[in-house]
């Protein structure tokens, strides 16, 4: 039970001093602070079907894109919508595009459903860039609001939310055991009465829902976008580093993968203004995971069991 | 001439032990079969002779050179050499250079060009099509290419795995055959079949395999009795 | 039989590429019997039960479990509708525990029960020992245990073993042998694919034996000791 208690209490103090935040830093750290929620969030959404369903989204942009789009035309001056009524339409926009794209393709091998996410990305970044809704490659821009702390809370609310629901979901329900069968052994999850499909479907229209909530807080908080800002490839690239730095699979390892790169990407940012080596460091960051800690840094604790979430992962490409 | 012994051979894949200390010998000039049904381990003994799955336990000696623990090619360095089931034959080459391929362990070139040629010579159909791929050969071309094409090793010892093995029933007396063959040209043969019926009749040494255990050794003439055989093989005592 | 039964096959077949792998089996299994399926590799044992639990799509012929037609069915519904099975190398989940892999097969059937459920199967398969082992940690006879465990809780009418006892200790193979045998008297049918003779003497009522994927005899092991067909599927045949 020692265990337990320690864990509680860390887990308090961690909560303690996120909720006080704002008040013990600058507003730059709570600005930095309220970026690392975020990817925190998105590492966590890609980690449902990455980790858990051991299935490859290679666009998983695309849905963040989704929602900062969503929030971006809702809140413009043609509808005024107030930003939180335009969060449920992100939600359920990404996850309807995802149950689409799903449903064809996640009845097959991970390959096929790598490349089609990766196509529907590209193709929704297309999109954006041609129609006039979208404004186009001119962006869009949202009514300002310089409130640092309105979005370093709204932000942690999300981020909170979202690890909270993977939790429950994926290590106390049923759902996460049913995900956690297919990826070990999708043959055998099926001869069991567990309907794969549909069960992929589900997890990756929630892991588009989540994606395409900070898409809209995003779209808020930078008060302008454009394609290449919300939706781009580098965008996923770096959740997906993320994830497996810090453990995929893992039901909190994201959130170490996501800080602690993210904490990286502002000091290369800060001390040389450019992204190259960070892009460089990215690739050299992915080989070291897969070759030295494929469970993440989260694996460098207790030394406890072996989660194998990437060799499933690798798996089932083929 | 020195024996192939296996002795009390133990192994099997990943977790699961499929053969469990068998031990046989196989002399040079006799065609040493082992049978059993499917399941028994045959094949894998044979595999674990060869080098190609991982001893347990046990050892593999030619004589008092040990094998046990070798890696395939350096088995066939030492002359034992093993015909798997699929063929044995490289489909996009021809057959003079499927023959080179039978000599790549031996670091002499010259004494593998002047073997390639002798078995052309005692292989005149083959001959006839030495610039033909091996792919676009008969059947019956393709088991003589194979078996040509162990010998430019001049090996000592041949393991057969199976050679009747999906073949149509007018050819199972052909690869059978070969067996007889090599047997004739002084090389010991170990062979692996399922076929026990038409294979009885080429043994001199006889192994039966159940279960991965040894069940019988002897000669072919004590298993003349079919309801025997039957009675061996499905563990009747 | 008397009953109606619970497994008919109606001249099933089944082709890869150019190969029959299963061609026109027939079969009826009663409620509660045990039928063992023998014969050599690559007759088609495998396929036919990929085919009952709906991993493959018969090309013709009809599968009906408990009277109902579940020909082409996914294997999930076909699952649900009663049939478990096993694979011959067994299909864990690698990175569950012995316990999460027995909750995890029970996720689309009774959960709440799940627990006390999973301790009665860890009990009747003596695995209560490794109840917190990784399934990859197990020992080969072990996994073989939990193979049968997890097809156990969801307390199917129909189970497939596929070479359940292949390699096992004969102290584990006793233990599967009490186990399907208390199984049967709670009401479940057996279909067995097996090489060991001695299990398939020790627990089934008919046998089948499969060569080239056709079923070739079907009887009591004497009498298939001593039939033509079966001795050629088994010794071969002289050219």
């Amino acid at each position: 039970m020692r265990g337990t208690a320690a864990r509680a209490v860390l887990l308090a103090a961690v909560a303690a001093a996120l909720l006080a935040l704002p008040l013990w830093t600058s507003s730059y750290w709570t600005r930095i602070a309220t970026g690392a929620l975020m990817w925190a969030g998105l590492a966590c959404s890609w980690n449902i079907v990455g980790g858990y369903a051991g299935y490859v989204n290679f666009g998983h942009a695309a849905f963040f894109g989704v929602g900062a789009y969503s929030t971006a035309i809702l809140m413009g001056y043609d509808h005024e919508w107030p930003f939180f009524l335009t969060l449920p339409v992100g939600l359920a926009v990404a996850a309807a595009l995802a149950a689409a794209i799903g449903a064809p393709t996640l009845r097959l091998r991970g390959a096929y459903f790598a490349i089609a996410t990766w196509a529907f990305a590209e193709v929704l970044f297309e999109l954006a860039t041609l129609l006039d809704v979208t404004g186009g490659t001119g962006g869009l821009s949202l009514p300002p609001l310089l409130d640092e702390r309105f979005f370093y809370y709204t932000m942690l609310a999300a981020a909170a939310g979202t690890y909270a629901l993977a939790y429950v979901l994926l290590e106390r329900a049923r759902f996460g055991y049913r995900l956690k069968a297919l990826r070990d052994n999708e043959v055998a999850a099926e001869t069991m009465g567990i309907d794969t499909t549909r069960v992929k479907v589900q997890a990756f229209a929630l892991s588009a829902a989540l994606a395409a909530l900070f898409g809209s807080i995003y779209a808020y908080w930078v008060t302008f976008i454009d394609p290449p800002s919300v939706m781009g490839g580098d965008l996923t690239d770096q959740m997906v580093v993320m994830v497996l730095l810090g453990g995929l699979g893992h039901p909190w390892g994201p959130a170490l993968g996501a800080a602690a790169l993210y904490l990286v990407n502002r000091f290369f940012w800060a001390t040389w203004g450019d992204t190259a080596a960070y892009i460089a460091l990215l690739g050299i960051a992915i080989g070291a995971v897969v070759l030295f800690l494929p469970d993440g840094l989260v694996s460098l604790g207790s030394g406890r069991r072996r989660r194998g979430a990437l060799r499933a992962l690798i798996g089932k490409l083929w | 001439m020195p024996a192939l012994a296996a002795e009390r051979i133990v192994t099997g894949y990943g977790k699961h032990e499929v053969v469990h200390g068998v031990s046989l010998e196989a002399r040079a000039g006799e065609i040493t079969c082992v049978f059993g049904p499917n399941g028994s381990g045959k094949s894998t003994l044979l595999k674990a002779i060869a080098g190609a799955v991982p001893i347990w336990g046990g050892r593999v000696a030619l004589g008092d050179l040990e094998l046990t623990g070798l890696p395939v090619h350096e088995v066939v360095r030492r002359g034992v050499i093993m015909l798997p089931q699929s063929g044995g034959v490289f489909p996009r080459l021809t057959v003079v250079e499927n023959l080179r391929m039978g000599g790549y362990a031996i670091p002499d070139r010259r004494a593998v060009e002047r073997r390639v040629e002798r078995l052309l010579g005692e292989f005149p159909s083959l001959a006839r099509r030495r610039a033909v791929p091996a792919g676009q050969l008969s059947g019956g071309e393709r088991m003589m290419l194979a078996m040509a094409r162990v010998l430019v090793a001049e090996p000592r010892f041949v393991l057969l795995d199976e050679p009747s093995a999906g073949l149509a029933p007018a050819m199972v007396a052909d690869a059978l055959a070969r067996a007889r063959e090599l047997r004739d040209r002084g090389i010991g043969v170990l062979m692996v079949e399922q076929n026990i019926r038409e294979a009885l009749p080429i043994a001199d040494v006889v192994h039966i395999l159940v279960a991965g255990e040894a069940r019988f050794h002897g000669r072919p003439d004590e298993l003349a009795d079919d309801r025997r055989l039957m009675d061996l093989y499905m563990g009747v005592t | 039989m008397t009953a109606a039964p619970l497994l008919e096959l109606v001249g099933v077949h089944r082709a890869f590429g150019g190969i029959q792998a299963v061609r026109g089996v027939d079969l009826a299994v009663a409620p509660q019997e045990i039928v063992g399926i023998i014969g050599p590799n690559g007759s088609g044992k495998s396929t036919l039960f990929n085919l009952i639990s709906g991993v493959l799509a018969p090309d013709a012929g009809r599968i009906r479990v408990g009277g109902v037609d579940v020909t082409g069915w996914k294997p999930h519904r076909i699952a649900r509708a009663g049939v478990g099975r096993t694979f011959q190398i067994p299909a864990l989940f690698e990175h569950m525990t012995v316990l999460e892999n027995l909750r995890a097969a029970s996720v689309e059937g009774e959960w709440r029960t799940a627990p006390a459920r999973a301790a009665r199967v860890l009990d009747l398969l003596r695995l209560a020992a490794v109840r917190d082992t990784l399934a990859a940690d197990l020992s080969g006879g072990q996994q073989k245990l939990l193979e049968l465990g997890r097809v156990l809780m969801r307390e199917p009418r129909l189970i497939l073993l596929d070479e359940a006892t292949a390699g096992v200790h004969v102290s584990v193979r006793q233990v599967i042998l009490d186990a399907v045998k208390a199984r049967r008297e709670a009401g479940a049918t057996f279909l067995l694919i097996e090489h060991d003779m001695e299990f398939i003497r020790a627990v089934c009522d008919r046998i089948a034996v499969m060569n080239f994927g056709e079923i070739v005899a079907v009887g009591d092991f004497e009498g298939l000791l001593r039939d033509s067909r079966v001795m050629q599927a088994y010794l071969g045949r002289r050219t």
